[in-house]
């Protein structure tokens, strides 16, 4: 695989130690692994996460899909924050706010400028925007064909979507990805809530379920499976 | 099942909550209660003197317990002890500590039944004392012979008169009564013996009447002779009468030498520390920790039920429809 002039960039970048990226676990990993390989793993051009609500984890599996693409295909990889709401990729892969998303759809900022490199060829494209430039910022993007921009520049992209419920866009943002991962956290959000959140995709999400271990004690389960 | 497990461990702080709440709050009640001390007397009863008809398998102990919870439950004899003892006293003039929630609440859960007067005059008094007595005096057999009548109360001293001016207002009232049943028969006796000492004089006078009218009869004389037999028979009945009134005589008097046919084996004791009180923390936290439970229970069956979440990899094909990709057991 060619490298590419800003893939080289991001090589050279001296960056920080990413804080999420590098306290996520060996079990997410695996679990986000065996879920990219059921997704078409190598093949797969573009990858949303989304999830019903806040607070499921749609962030920590986006960032770990986006490492085992690059781990285990050794694919060059972008994770594209598109919560324009609540934008937090930056702080949490420790990588600069700006310049982001926004400034590139404005054509304030070039490709290079809003690429951040969060690990070993991997980079994270951050809103670079405010909540309030939200509508202008969707509505931007799914006409400027930046994305199909990106696509040609990496060889997967994994958005880091909006949740369903929680944002106006997020049905819109998902409708652009060529595969939709629903993050459900378990005991948690209820049945009628991701009803609710996926009647409205033009496609079915395939779900993770995230937190399936059991709270019972391991003795407890030693007696139950006994 | 394992899905209430699974709920409880989940939400065991929140659950467990009021469970400890519970129990603060029942130790919190015993706490706020004030101070109870309890005197008790052990009276003996003299079988012979107790009247055991109608009831062949009951024992002394058993008649003088049960005549002792009746009086109790008279007013008549309540108000006599509670001014005897200054119990109606205290209760006129004592701060109101029973009317607070935690005293209501501690009632309920075992604690001293103790009340204030609630208004002002001798029946809001009486009716203090009656509740109180009503509630605080323990009458139990200790024996075929032998009662124990207890009470509590907020102080040493008012617990002890109390139990004593029970014991001795149930004396007085034994006494009286049997006093009042012993007269009624010498009041009957010596009816009698009035009405046959006016018999007799009669009967006497016909035969001197008769003597004097017929200087010369003698025995042979058959009306002689029997207004002779009359008179004996008359004097023989009278006779009869006086004794019985002089047994009834003598009975009533040695019933006042001999008391009421009860003993106090022993007397009113001075209580030296709180009644009850490690009694009362533990019914206390019993039913606090029982109450706990309950909700805590209703607590786990509501979440249980309200929980609509999918819980495990098979629930997202079978609620949802949707396929499944991969299951992360928690995110650290």
């Amino acid at each position: 695989m060619a490298q590419q002039p800003e893939l080289q960039l991001l090589s050279r970048a001296n960056h920080r130690p990413p804080p999420l990226a590098a306290s996520i676990g060996s079990e997410v990993l695996e679990a986000c692994s065996a879920a990219t390989l059921q997704l078409g793993g190598p093949t797969l051009k573009s990858l949303g996460i989304t999830s019903a609500i806040r607070g499921e984890g749609r962030t920590t599996v986006a960032i770990a899909m986006a490492m085992i693409q690059r781990r285990d295909y050794s694919r060059r990889t972008l994770l594209l924050e598109m919560d324009v709401d609540n934008p937090t990729l930056a702080g949490q892969l420790g990588v600069d706010q700006w310049p982001g998303l926004t400034q590139l759809i404005r054509g304030e900022a070039a490709l290079k400028d809003v690429v951040h490199p969060f690990a070993d060829d991997i980079a994270a494209v951050t809103m670079g925007a405010g909540a309030g430039a939200a509508p202008r910022t969707v509505i931007d993007f799914l006409r400027s064909g930046v994305l199909q921009d990106l696509g040609r520049e990496f060889d997967v992209l994994v958005g880091d979507l909006p949740p369903l419920l929680d944002s106006n866009f997020g049905h819109l943002l998902a409708g652009a990805f060529e595969r939709v991962v629903l993050v459900v956290r378990a005991g948690a959000t209820p049945v009628g809530r991701i009803r609710e959140a996926t009647a409205a995709l033009a496609s079915e999400p395939a779900v993770l379920l995230n937190g399936v271990e059991s709270p019972l004690p391991r003795w407890i389960q030693r007696i139950i499976r006994s | 099942m394992i899905r209430y497990l699974e709920t409880f461990y989940r939400h065991r702080l929140l659950l467990l909550t009021p469970v400890v709440l519970a129990v603060l709050f029942g130790v919190a009640i015993v706490l706020a209660q004030p101070p109870s001390y309890e005197s008790t007397a052990k009276i003996w009863f003299d079988a012979a003197s107790v009247d055991t008809v109608g009831q062949p398998n009951a024992t002394a102990a058993d008649v003088e317990s049960a005549v002792i919870k009746e009086l109790l439950g008279t007013r008549s004899f309540t108000r006599k002890v509670g001014r005897r003892s200054g119990l109606a006293d205290y209760l006129a003039q004592a701060p109101d500590s029973g009317a607070g929630l935690l005293s209501r609440v501690g009632r309920i859960l075992g604690g001293p039944g103790w009340s204030t007067a609630s208004g002002s005059g001798a029946n809001a008094v009486d009716d203090a004392v009656y509740q109180v007595l009503n509630r605080n005096v323990k009458v139990a057999t200790d024996g075929p012979q032998i009662v124990a009548v207890a009470f509590s109360a907020p102080s040493a001293e008012l617990a002890q008169a109390t139990v004593r001016s029970v014991v001795d207002q149930f004396s007085d009232d034994i006494l009286s009564v049997r006093f009042a049943q012993s007269q009624t028969i010498i009041d009957f006796f010596q009816q009698q013996v009035t009405a046959q000492a006016a018999t007799l004089a009669a009967a006497d006078a016909r035969v001197a009447d008769y003597v004097a009218k017929h200087p010369r009869s003698g025995a042979a004389d058959p009306t002689l002779a029997g207004l002779e037999r009359t008179s004996d028979l008359v004097r023989q009945r009278y006779d009869q009468l006086q004794a019985e009134l002089d047994q009834a005589r003598l009975d009533q008097t040695s019933q006042s030498a001999a008391g009421a046919g009860l003993r106090v084996i022993d007397p009113p004791s001075l209580g030296a520390g709180r009644a009850g009180f490690e009694s009362a923390l533990l019914h206390a936290t019993i039913a606090a920790l029982v109450a706990g439970l309950l909700i805590m229970l209703g607590c786990l069956l509501a979440l249980t039920a309200a929980d609509t979440s999918l819980r495990r990899p098979d629930d997202v094909r079978s609620a949802l429809g949707l396929r499944l990709v991969g299951a992360i057991p928690r995110l650290r």
